[in-house]
Order: structure tokens, then C-alpha cells, then sequence
């Protein structure tokens, strides 16, 4: 039974972090929800919904405990943590276009101007969201999110006590942004949401977001006055085209009243929204954080997050080395037969047995008499090739007795490696030059020289002596 | 814990990949080397013929063997290049080892008489039993039917 546990234990270990399963906390007292999600390969499916509530916000991990227990269909390892706007700092700013490199400094130096925080007890991080023309210059948009240090280290501890590691905590605001289906346009858009307490007004422009704004829901009318001074404000910067404003879970009267005093098209969200909002409102923020988990900043300190990447990466890793492992296992107990068969080839190849098989035996045959003719044969061309540059003579000398023309004989022949020396007599010129022509003829002689040519007797008959140096 | 699970799982699937790696490479590698014999075996088409070839390669090997056994000294090839003179009735005058200190050692200087043809045979014959020696030099005078040849010939180790 225990061996099972752990088996199932491992395996969800793998599906959650290698993000088949995604778990995601949302709390925001005394409220607290989770949301499970299964990533597949053409989309995501929400399995599970839970809420409750904190019994007691100063035993935070005794709730948390409870609750998971509670709701605990299959073992929560790792999750992902979605803090309210109340928790969390977030701005957009405007900054030139300058060096990344530098922009830390930049943050760093608008949240000491905030003057709200120690920057040293605050976590931090920020990403570009967008860029802008502002006369004539390229504008960066900057998304900044900043929670207190100690915060993040509670929760990192409550929930390590709950038995589940933190992989990320972020804010709710800006993943909402990620709900919203074809809202991608060349001109700016104003986004109108109401969720609780709370309004967002989110201007993106394609995925650029511009501005981002978080009003108290207070009164109809103060909203009201809100969204027509940002509307109106983008109007009069003329940096962006404002082609609509979409409201989400607003009153219609009040996108009516935007609309008479702006004139900008106003639309009711729904149509856009990717979920059913009617069934999913509770939700909300972790819907959009599953969206695009990508996007909202990780406020878990470095080292933190470095750690937990590494475990990621080692299980992903893992995965990686086992399912090659079971494919080539596969094609190994598939092969398997094949395999031993050239295990025993090769073990009677190096120790022949008595007791190989026929087929083995000629293998072993065949490779001991190649074996065999290869020895020879790398003998016998050795042999050879020491007489390969051995210069016949006999051949030579056959060559040039048979140059020699039926009335010219040779006296006296001097043999030697680079010439031939001969001496003769011809009885006329015509046989002389018919044997020197000859001779010349001869593939390996270069040239015939003559040394001497002389006219003589012998019994009184006239004869040409000769002396005829021939080169090879 | 986790940590200890996840590092362990890491490393046995390291292991279980680097085993699988290293049967699955030996048997592609057997593979090929063992499909390179059967490729021979199927070029050659036969072991007889296998067999066939390496008797008639071990014959000649024996032979090269028997020349190295009959020509390992310079008296052995002397003797050789003699037997092949006498067999063709050439007569031989004189051998004798160059004693010119500017001549390389193991130079014999061979002396002969006979007729051209049987010379020019003998002469041809030794040249071609792959007797571990160069004709340096060769001087022959007199008439076809009684011709005179001095040789030099220098023997090499084989």
C-alpha cells in the first residue's frame, strides 16, 4: 500500500512539475481558492475548483493545512501562488528607451520615490510591456511589481509546512489582461473591469500594455470620472489611436455615459472574454494567470526560484533520458533475439567454443581463414614488392639484340645500370642506321650516342666499326 | 526530501539511458562488423572457395618461403645463379668476391662461357627466380657460339 502511495506520489511529482498538472492558490483573506489545471497538448482544462476560508489568519498554516487536506484530490506538490492588489505594488512607468541593463537602476530609484518602502525589504521585478512614440522618441513601458520581503517568506514557509513548494507568486492584476480573446489590435484599447472591490483599466495596444490603473470601486460615478479622464487623456496625448473601450462587469449605465462624453465606441466585454464568466467569476484572476503563466512577474526572491528551476529542469530532464530509455528499451526487447545472437558471434569470435552452433562455427571458420589469406597474401606482397624496382637486364640486353639488323653483329657488350655500351661492325651504312634506328625505338633507352664510327677491314672487305653509347 | 527523490530519479535514469545507450551502441557496432563478414561470406559465395584460395595462397607463401630458405646467404644465391648457369652447359670460368674496398660488400664477380642464346637464357632465368641480387655490371665479347661474360652481381639481404 505504502509502495503505491509512493508510486502515485512520483508520479503527480512529475506531472505537476513538469506543468502537465498546474496547481494555483489564490489567497486573499479571509478567502482562500484553488484551481487545478490540466495542460494538454491543444489547450488547458480546469479539474478542480475549491474555495474556502481561513479560520485563523494568524495560523496560516494550520488553515492552509486544513484546506488542502480538505480538497486534496491528488497530492499538491508544487504550486503556484496568486497574491491580491492589495499586497502587491504594481505600476506601469514610462521611461526612455534606454540600456536593460540600466533599468534596474531606474526601478529601483521610482520605488524609493515612492517613499513607502525600504528597498532592501522589498522584493521586486519588472518587465517591458510595451513601447511607445512620444515626440518623436521611442518610449519604454515598464510593468513594476513589488510585495514586502517578509511577506513572500511567510508564505514561502506556510506553505513549505503545508508540504507544497512555491514555484511562483505574483499579482492577480495584470494576468487579467491574458483573458481576453481577440482584443489584439493595431490601435489602442481601453479594458473596464470590475471585479469586487476593485476596478482595473488596463490600455493595451496589440500586446503592448500602455497603462494600467487600479480605481476602488467606490460609486458609479467616481468610476465614471475615472475611465473619461483616461480616455480623455489618451485622446489629448495623440501618441495612440483609441479605437474602443471594452467594460467588464460594469453597469450599462455607465458605459453609456462614457460613450455620450467621449464619443469613443464603447462595448459591453463579454463577447470577448475566453471563459464563461458567468460560471468562472470567482476565479477570475486565476484563470488569467493560467492564461499566460509566462508573463506575470515571479516576486520569489532568486535564489529562491533558482533552486526550484533546477528541480524543474532535472525532472524535465529526467523524462527526457526515460522516455529515450523506454523507446530504445522498446526496440531492445524487440531486437532482442538479434541482440544475444551477435553477443554469442562475438564472444566465439574472441574465445571460440566447442559448443557454438553451426552457424557461429562457419562465422568462426570463415574469419580464421580470412584471417589466414590475409597474413599470406601481406607476406607474399612484401616479398614482391622488394623486387619491385629490381632492373631487369636480360631484358634490356633481349631488346637490343634484337635491334640489331641482320648485316651488323656485335663484337663486345658493356652492360651497366644507367647504359649500355656496345661495339660491332656493320657491312653497310643502311644496316648501321636501320640498327640504331632500332635501338632507339626501345622503351627504355633515352638516347643512343655515337662514339665513334670507323671504317675498316676484315678479310679485305670494307665494314663500318662502330662504338655506341646507349642511355636508359 | 524532494530534492533527494528528484536527484536520485535524475541519476537513475541516467544510468538506465547511459545502459541502454551503451547495449544498444555494442549491438548496432556488432551489427556492422558482423554484417561486414557476412557480406564477404556472401561475396565469396562458398567456403570452399574460401578454402581454395587460401591453399593456393599458402603454396605460394611456401614458395617465397623455400626461396628466402635457399637464398638467406650470399654463397646460397651464388650457388643458385650456378645451378641456373650449369643447367643451360655454360661453363664457368671463375667467382669471385670483389675485393675493390670502393665496391659494396656481398659483390661477386661471375666469369662464363658459352653460347649467346644459353647466356642471354641463364642470365633472364636468374632475374626472374627472385634471387635477392642486382646485376651491377656485364661485359660480354666473342663470337655467338662462344661468348665470354663477366658479371658483377651484388646480393641484398631478402
Amino acid at each position: 500500500m505504502n509502495l503505491l502511495k509512493w508510486v502515485t506520489r512520483i508520479i503527480y511529482l512529475l506531472l505537476e512539475y513538469l506543468d502537465i498538472i498546474e496547481i494555483v492558490f489564490y489567497i486573499k483573506h479571509p478567502q482562500i481558492k484553488m484551481v487545478i489545471f490540466l495542460n494538454y497538448l491543444f489547450g488547458k482544462k480546469i479539474i478542480q475548483v475549491s474555495e474556502g476560508q481561513i479560520i485563523d489568519p494568524l495560523r496560516m498554516e494550520f488553515s492552509l493545512e486544513r484546506f488542502v487536506e480538505k480538497n486534496e484530490k491528488i497530492p499538491i506538490l508544487i504550486s503556484s501562488l496568486i497574491l491580491p492588489q492589495e499586497n502587491i505594488v504594481n505600476k506601469v512607468i514610462t521611461v526612455p528607451d534606454i540600456d536593460k541593463r540600466k533599468l534596474r537602476n531606474i526601478v529601483v530609484s521610482y520605488l524609493e520615490g515612492m517613499g513607502i518602502f525600504d528597498i532592501n525589504s522589498l522584493s521586486f521585478n519588472y518587465k517591458i510591456v510595451g513601447r511607445v512614440q512620444q515626440k518623436g522618441k521611442t518610449m519604454l513601458k515598464i510593468f513594476i511589481s513589488a510585495i514586502k520581503q517578509s511577506l513572500i517568506t511567510d508564505y514561502i514557509s506556510i506553505f513549505k509546512s503545508a508540504g507544497i513548494t512555491l514555484k511562483s507568486v505574483t499579482s492577480s492584476t495584470i494576468s487579467l489582461v491574458s483573458l481576453f480573446k481577440d482584443i489584439e489590435s493595431s490601435n489602442a484599447v481601453v479594458t473596464v473591469f470590475s471585479k469586487g472591490e476593485e476596478i482595473f483599466i488596463a490600455v493595451i495596444q496589440g500586446k503592448n500594455i500602455i497603462r494600467l490603473e487600479v480605481v476602488e470601486n467606490i460609486d458609479k460615478s467616481v468610476i465614471q470620472r475615472y475611465v473619461i479622464g483616461v480616455v480623455t487623456e489618451i485622446v489629448k496625448e495623440r501618441t495612440i489611436f483609441l479605437e474602443k473601450v471594452i467594460f467588464f462587469n460594469v453597469d450599462y449605465e455607465i458605459i453609456e455615459n462614457v460613450f455620450e462624453s467621449t464619443n469613443i465606441i464603447c462595448l459591453s466585454g463579454e463577447p470577448f472574454f475566453k471563459y464563461d464568466l458567468s460560471k468562472y467569476s470567482n476565479i477570475i484572476d486565476i484563470l488569467g494567470f493560467v492564461e499566460n503563466p509566462k508573463f506575470p512577474l515571479n516576486l520569489l526572491p532568486t535564489k529562491y526560484t533558482n533552486s526550484i528551476n533546477l528541480d524543474i529542469f532535472l525532472v524535465k530532464a529526467s523524462l527526457c533520458l526515460i522516455t529515450l530509455s523506454i523507446f530504445g528499451g522498446i526496440f531492445m526487447l524487440l531486437s532482442h533475439s538479434d541482440i544475444e545472437k551477435q553477443r554469442i558471434i562475438n564472444e566465439n569470435l574472441s574465445f571460440p567454443s566447442e559448443n557454438a552452433p553451426e552457424e557461429i562455427k562457419r562465422y568462426i571458420t570463415v574469419m580464421d581463414t580470412k584471417k589466414q589469406i590475409d597474413f599470406y597474401s601481406e607476406e607474399i606482397t612484401k616479398f614482391y614488392d622488394k623486387f619491385k624496382d629490381v632492373k631487369k637486364s636480360s631484358s634490356v640486353l633481349y631488346d637490343i639484340f634484337s635491334s640489331i639488323d641482320n648485316k651488323t653483329w656485335l663484337k663486345e657488350v658493356k652492360f651497366f645500370p644507367e647504359s649500355v655500351n656496345i661495339k660491332g661492325y656493320s657491312l653497310n651504312s643502311e644496316s648501321l642506321n636501320a640498327t640504331m634506328k632500332n635501338i632507339s625505338s626501345i622503351e627504355n633507352v633515352k638516347k643512343v650516342i655515337v662514339n665513334s664510327l670507323t671504317d675498316y677491314k676484315i678479310n679485305g672487305k670494307d665494314v663500318i666499326k662502330f662504338d655506341l653509347e646507349i642511355e636508359l | 526530501m524532494r530534492k533527494v527523490i528528484i536527484s536520485l530519479f535524475f541519476i537513475i535514469s541516467l544510468f538506465l539511458f547511459g545502459y541502454i545507450t551503451y547495449v544498444l551502441g555494442e549491438y548496432i557496432y556488432l551489427k556492422i562488423k558482423l554484417g561486414q563478414i557476412e557480406k564477404e561470406i556472401n561475396e565469396y559465395a562458398s567456403l570452399p572457395y574460401l578454402n581454395r584460395q587460401l591453399d593456393f595462397i599458402k603454396s605460394e607463401y611456401e614458395r617465397i618461403q623455400e626461396i628466402k630458405e635457399n637464398t638467406k646467404t650470399p654463397a646460397l644465391v651464388v650457388s643458385e645463379i650456378i645451378k641456373i648457369f650449369k643447367k643451360r652447359n655454360i661453363k664457368i670460368i671463375s667467382i669471385s668476391q670483389s675485393s675493390s674496398e670502393e665496391s659494396q660488400k656481398g659483390t661477386f664477380i661471375i666469369q662464363a662461357e658459352g653460347n649467346f642464346r644459353d647466356i642471354l637464357l641463364a642470365i633472364s632465368e636468374a632475374e626472374n627466380s627472385f634471387l635477392p641480387m642486382n646485376i651491377s655490371y656485364i661485359y660480354i665479347n666473342g663470337s655467338s657460339e662462344n661468348l665470354k661474360v663477366k658479371m658483377s652481381i651484388l646480393i641484398w639481404n631478402i
